[in-house]
C-alpha cells in the first residue's frame, strides 16, 4: 500500500491567518479571550477565542466560510481542477447548527475559491473526532487515486444556540464554573497525497503513519465511561507507530470529564507512551471542535518544516461529545 | 563622516560604501536643517541603493544601482542651481560628486556589464526557521526602510489602506472607540463597515501588539536578579524568542502586516520614555535581515534619551543581523556624543565584533566613558600581538581617571601584561573615593595574588564594604578578618522581620568563597524572594570552627598557601565550574568570567549578558582548553596562561 503523505497545510485561528501564523502563536501559548455580545445565566459577558476580522454579524455557515476560506486557499495553491474535500463540520447534534449548513459551507468553498469540488468530497459532522473520521476518509479517497484530496475541519462556537447550550451545561469556563472551556473557532487544512514520496510534486511536510477511529460503548448508556474506546485507538496508534511517540496534541481544552478520559487511555498504552510533552488546545486558541485534529496536524507539520517541534513524530488524540473517538500519528517527511 | 571615507568611496566604487556616505550626508543635512529640497532625492537615492543590496533578482539589483545614481545626478544638478552653492552645502556638495563619481567607476561598470552578460539568476528567500536558543536571522518581503525613525514613522500605517478607511469616515459610518482598553492613534469605524482586508490588518495588528509587548516584557526578565540564578533567563529567552517569531510569522504569507511598521508604531504609541518598547524595536528591526533594517536600528541609538539607552545596547547586542557591526562602524564616524560612542562600542565588544582599528582610534578619546569602553574592546581582542598591549599602556601613562584606567588595567590583566595587575595595585593604594576604593579592590582581588592581602585588608579598613572583595583572593589569611569584620557587623542594628543585613551577608559569601563547608542558614522573610532557600551562615564562630577544620588538615604540610575557592585550592577550573553551575548568581558569575579570561587570555572570556545558549557554547569551548587545572603560582606573572 503507498504512503499517505501530507504535502501542504493551511491554517486560520484567532492566532493567525495561515499555518504558519497559527502555528508560531500556538509556540508562545498566548490565548486571548474577549468578550461576546452574548451574557451567561450568571449575567457575565460571554468569552471566547475568536477571529477578530470576522464581524459578529456573521454566523453560521457564512462564519464557517470566511474562516475556510484563507486556510484551503493556503493548501491548493498550485493545484489544478477539481477539489476532492474531506470535510469535518460541527457537530450535528450541537443547536445552532442547521440541516442545510453542510451544504451551504461546501458550496461557499467552492465558489469562494472558484474550484469545483470532486463528487466523491464527502462531510463529517462529528464534533472533536469529526477530524480523525474526515482524515480517515480522505486516505481512502487518496488511495482509489481521487484529484487533490484535501482534508479538513472548521468550527466555531460564536452563535447564540451554541454558547447558550454551552453556559446551560455549565460547560463555559468563568468565573462561576472552573470545569469548563473557552470556546474558539479556527479551521484547517491538509492536502494529502498517496504516493512514493519520490512521485509527489513537492517535498511532502509529513507521513501518516495511522488514523484510527472507534465508537465509545458506553456512550448513551448509564455506564461510567472509562475511556476503553480512546484507549483502543490510543493502543493502535502507538503500536502502528512502533511505541516510539513523544508528543501529544489532544483536545483537553478544560473540561474534567476529557482530562480524565485521556489520563486513562494514556495510563493503560504507558509501556509505549512515556512522558510524552503534550500540546493542549490552550495553545491552538481555545475548544476549536470539529477543526482541533487538523489545526494539530497543521501546527505538528509547521513546527516540522521550522525546526522548532519537540518531537519528530505526533499522536493526535481526539474525543467527541458523542460516541466518536479518534486519533492519528504522523511523523515528519525525511 | 570624513572626506577620507569619501574618497575611499571614489576609489573603491563601491555601493555599499556610497550607501554610507550617504547615510551620513543625510544625517548632517538632518542636524543643519537645511537644504530640505535635496533630502528627497537623497532619500530616494538610498532606498534604491538598499533594494540594491536586498534584491532576490539580479538585474533588478543592478536597474536599482542605476537608478540611484540617475537620481543622485539629478540631486547634483538641483544643488548647483543658482550658482555656486554656499555654506553647509559648499561643504557637502563635494561628497555628493564623490558619491556619484563613485557610482560611475569602473567596478560597478563592470559588475554590471558582466552580470548582464549572464541568465538573471534569483536569490530564493530562506524559509522561515524559528529561533532556538538564539534569535534566528528572519527574511521577509517588507518595504525598503529609510535612514531614520522620523521619517519611517511617516506614513504610520500602510498609505492605501488608510485612504479607503478615510473614505469610508467620509461616508459616513458610525465610529467607534476600539474595543479594548488600548490608546488608539485614531478613531476607527464600525467594524462591519470595513472592508475584510482592513479588518484582517487589524486583527493581525492586534497580534502583532501582543507579541511586542511580550517581546518588551521578556527583555526585563531575561535579566535575572541578584536573587536569582543565572538560568532563570532560559524560559524568559525562550518566551522572547517565540514570540520573535511569532510577530515575524505575521508578515509572511497573502495575508500579512508590516511588521517592521507595528515594532516602529509601538514604540512610538506612548510619549513616555519606556524601555521594553524601545528594546522591542531595536531588536524586532536587527532580527530582519537587510542592511537598511541594520541601519534603521542602529540609527535609533543616536536619538534615543539616556534612560533608553542601555535597552537599545542590549538589543542590539542580542539582534541576529549580521549587518549590525557594519552600521554600528558607520555610525561611529558620525557619532559625537560621548554616551552615543561608547554604547556603540559596547555593542560591538558584546557582539564580538570589535576590531583593532576602531577601538584604537577611540582609545585615546577625551571622554573617560569612550576610552574605558574601547579598552574592554581591546582587551577581548584575540590579536596576540604586544601592540595592543603597547597602546593600552601608553593610555595608562597618560589617563589619570579611575574610569579609564580601571578598564585599561583590566584588559591589560586579561591580555597577560603585568602591568595590569600593577595599575591595579596603585589604583586601590591611591584611591579615596569609597566607589572607587571597593571597584579597585574587587579588581586587585581579581586579577591579583596573594601578596595583595594586606593591600586588601587595609582597603577594608578605610571602606569596610571593600573587605568581601577577600573572598575573590581567596587568602586562607583573609578569614580571620573576615570573622572580626563579621562581628562588628553582627552588633549592628538589624532590619525589622529576622531578614539579614547585606553587609552581613556579603561578608559570609566572602568567608564561604574561601572555605566552603556548606555552612548555611535557612532564609526566612524577604530573603526567600529568590531561588535560594539558603545562604552562608552569617554565624561567625562557626566560620572559626570551619577555619580550625581547616588548619588541622594542613598542619604538617608543608605546601605553600595557595588561593581558595570554597574549600579547595583553586584553579581556573573552578571558575569555569562557578559559571557552569545552574545555580550560580549573576554578580558572581561575572567575577568567575574575569577570573577565566585573566588565566586563560581572551579565548577564556565568557560573556555572562549574552543568550544563556550561547554562554553555554562559550563555556564548553572554554572546557576544551588547555591550562583549566594548572597551579596559579604565588606571584604576578605565574598565573596559569594557556597558549
Amino acid at each position: 500500500m503507498k504512503a499517505t503523505w501530507v504535502t501542504r497545510v493551511g491554517a486560520r485561528s484567532p492566532q493567525g491567518m495561515s499555518a504558519l501564523q497559527v502555528a508560531m502563536s500556538a509556540r508562545t501559548g498566548a490565548l486571548a479571550p474577549s468578550a461576546t455580545p452574548f451574557l451567561d445565566q450568571h449575567g457575565e459577558r460571554i468569552g471566547m477565542s475568536r477571529a477578530r476580522a470576522i464581524p459578529d454579524e456573521v454566523v453560521g455557515a457564512a462564519r464557517l466560510i470566511r474562516l475556510a476560506v484563507p486556510a484551503l486557499a493556503e493548501v491548493v495553491v498550485g493545484s489544478e481542477g477539481p477539489l476532492t474535500l474531506s470535510l469535518a463540520l460541527p457537530d450535528r447534534d450541537r443547536p445552532g447548527q442547521t440541516a442545510e449548513l453542510a451544504g451551504l459551507v461546501l458550496a461557499g468553498l467552492a465558489v469562494a475559491l472558484g474550484r469545483p469540488l470532486d463528487p466523491r468530497s464527502s462531510l463529517v459532522r462529528a464534533g472533536h473526532a469529526g477530524g480523525a473520521l474526515a482524515l480517515e476518509a480522505a486516505v481512502r479517497l487518496a488511495a482509489e487515486g481521487a484529484p487533490n484530496v484535501i482534508v479538513g475541519g472548521v468550527d466555531s462556537y460564536f452563535d447564540a444556540e451554541s454558547l447558550r447550550w454551552l453556559d446551560e451545561g455549565d460547560r463555559l469556563h468563568s468565573s462561576q464554573a472552573d470545569d469548563g472551556f473557552i470556546p474558539g473557532e479556527g479551521a484547517a487544512f491538509a492536502a494529502l497525497g498517496a504516493a512514493d514520496s519520490r512521485s509527489l510534486p513537492q517535498r511532502p511536510l509529513a507521513r501518516l503513519i495511522a488514523v484510527e477511529s472507534a465508537v465509545e460503548p458506553t456512550w448513551g448508556a448509564d455506564l461510567p465511561n472509562v475511556g476503553q474506546a480512546l484507549t483502543g485507538v490510543v493502543r493502535r496508534l502507538l503500536t502502528a507507530a512502533g511505541g516510539e511517540v513523544r508528543w501529544v496534541i489532544n483536545d483537553c481544552s478544560g473540561e474534567q470529564h476529557r482530562e480524565r478520559e485521556w489520563y486513562r487511555a494514556a495510563l493503560r498504552a504507558e509501556e509505549m507512551l512515556q512522558a510524552p510533552v503534550r500540546t493542549d488546545p490552550s495553545r491552538l486558541g481555545g475548544d476549536l471542535g470539529a477543526a482541533t485534529g487538523l489545526l494539530g496536524l497543521a501546527v505538528a507539520c509547521t513546527w516540522w518544516s521550522a525546526g522548532c517541534a519537540p518531537s519528530s513524530r505526533c499522536l493526535v488524540s481526539l474525543a467527541s461529545d458523542g460516541a466518536e473517538r479518534g486519533g492519528f500519528v504522523v511523523e515528519e517527511a525525511p | 563622516m570624513s572626506d577620507t571615507r569619501a574618497t575611499e568611496v571614489t576609489r573603491n566604487g563601491d555601493a555599499h560604501l556610497a550607501q554610507t556616505v550617504l547615510g551620513g550626508l543625510l544625517a548632517d543635512l538632518e542636524v543643519a536643517g537645511t537644504h530640505l529640497e535635496l533630502r528627497p532625492l537623497l532619500e530616494r537615492a538610498r532606498t534604491r541603493l538598499y533594494e540594491s543590496e536586498s534584491c532576490l533578482d539580479v538585474a533588478a539589483a543592478l536597474a536599482s544601482l542605476e537608478d540611484a545614481h540617475r537620481v543622485l545626478g539629478q540631486a547634483r544638478q538641483l544643488a548647483t542651481e543658482g550658482g555656486e552653492p554656499a555654506g553647509e552645502l559648499a561643504r557637502l556638495l563635494p561628497r555628493l560628486e564623490q558619491i556619484v563619481i563613485a557610482l560611475h567607476d569602473a567596478h560597478v561598470q563592470r559588475e554590471i556589464a558582466r552580470d548582464r552578460s549572464r541568465p538573471a539568476p534569483t536569490r530564493l528567500r530562506r524559509t522561515f526557521r524559528s529561533s532556538a536558543g538564539v534569535p534566528n536571522l528572519h527574511d521577509i518581503e517588507r518595504r525598503v526602510l529609510p535612514a531614520s525613525l522620523t521619517q519611517a514613522m511617516l506614513p504610520p500605517l500602510d498609505a492605501a489602506l488608510e485612504d479607503r478607511d478615510d473614505a469610508l469616515e467620509e461616508d459616513g459610518p458610525s465610529e467607534v472607540a476600539p474595543d479594548d482598553d488600548r490608546p488608539a492613534r485614531r478613531r476607527l469605524p464600525l467594524a462591519s463597515a470595513l472592508p475584510s482586508e482592513a479588518l484582517e490588518w487589524r486583527e493581525l495588528s492586534r497580534l502583532a501588539r501582543d507579541r511586542l509587548e511580550e517581546i518588551a516584557i521578556s527583555s526585563h526578565l531575561r535579566r535575572p536578579t541578584t536573587r536569582h540564578y543565572w538560568t532563570v533567563a532560559v524560559g524568559y529567552e525562550a518566551r522572547l524568542l517565540e514570540n520573535l517569531d511569532a510577530l515575524v510569522a505575521l508578515g509572511i504569507g497573502p495575508f500579512h502586516i508590516d511588521v517592521v511598521d507595528s515594532a516602529i508604531d509601538y514604540a512610538a504609541e506612548i510619549q513616555s520614555l519606556d524601555v521594553g518598547r524601545v528594546f522591542a524595536r531595536a531588536f524586532v528591526l536587527g532580527c530582519i535581515s537587510g542592511a537598511d533594517a541594520a541601519d534603521l536600528a542602529v540609527a535609533s541609538l543616536s536619538a534615543t534619551h539616556a534612560t533608553t539607552r542601555a535597552a537599545l545596547v542590549d538589543a542590539l547586542s542580542l539582534a541576529s543581523n549580521v549587518d549590525i557591526a557594519r552600521s554600528v562602524r558607520a555610525a561611529l564616524l558620525r557619532e559625537h556624543v560621548p554616551n552615543g560612542i561608547a554604547s556603540l562600542l559596547e555593542i560591538l565588544r558584546r557582539r564580538g565584533e570589535t576590531d583593532v582599528a576602531t577601538s584604537s582610534a577611540f582609545v585615546a578619546h577625551p571622554s573617560p566613558t569612550v576610552r574605558s569602553e574601547a579598552a574592554r574592546g581591546l582587551g577581548l581582542l584575540p590579536d596576540g600581538s604586544s601592540a595592543v598591549e603597547r597602546l593600552l599602556e601608553a593610555v595608562l601613562e597618560r589617563q589619570a581617571d579611575s574610569t579609564t584606567r580601571l578598564a585599561v588595567a583590566e584588559a591589560l590583566a586579561i591580555r597577560g601584561s603585568r602591568r595590569g595587575i600593577a595599575a591595579a595595585r596603585e589604583g586601590l593604594d591611591s584611591a579615596r573615593d569609597p566607589n572607587d576604593v571597593t571597584q579597585w579592590a574587587r579588581l586587585v582581588a581579581l586579577i591579583g595574588d596573594l601578596s595583595d592581602l594586606e593591600r586588601l585588608v587595609a582597603a577594608g579598613a578605610r571602606v569596610p564594604v571593600a573587605l568581601a572583595s577577600l573572598g575573590w583572593l581567596g587568602h586562607r589569611d583573609a578569614v580571620p578578618h573576615l570573622i572580626a569584620a563579621l562581628m562588628r557587623e553582627r552588633v549592628a542594628p538589624r532590619p525589622v522581620g529576622g531578614e539579614g543585613r547585606v553587609e552581613e551577608a556579603r561578608l559570609a559569601c566572602a568567608l564561604d568563597r574561601i572555605l566552603g563547608g556548606d555552612l548555611v542558614d535557612t532564609l526566612v522573610g524577604d530573603d526567600r524572594l529568590g531561588n535560594a532557600t539558603t545562604a552562608p551562615t552569617t554565624d561567625p564562630e562557626r566560620w572559626r570552627s570551619q577555619l580550625e577544620i581547616h588548619v588541622r588538615q594542613r598542619t604538617g604540610s608543608d605546601e605553600a598557601p595557595r588561593k581558595m575557592r570554597f574549600g579547595e585550592a583553586w584553579t581556573p577550573r573552578a571558575s569555569l565550574d562557578e559559571l557552569e553551575s545552574p545555580s550560580s548568581f549573576s554578580v558572581e558569575r561575572s567575577g568567575a568570567s574575569l577570573e577565566l579570561s585573566v588565566a586563560l587570555g581572551p579565548a577564556g572570556s565568557v560573556d555572562t549578558a549574552t543568550w544563556v545558549a550561547k554562554q553555554e557554547l562559550s563555556c564548553l569551548a572554554v572546557r576544551q582548553t588547555p591550562g583549566l587545572d594548572a597551579h596559579p603560582g604565588l606571584s604576578p606573572g605565574k598565573r596559569p596562561r594557556a597558549t
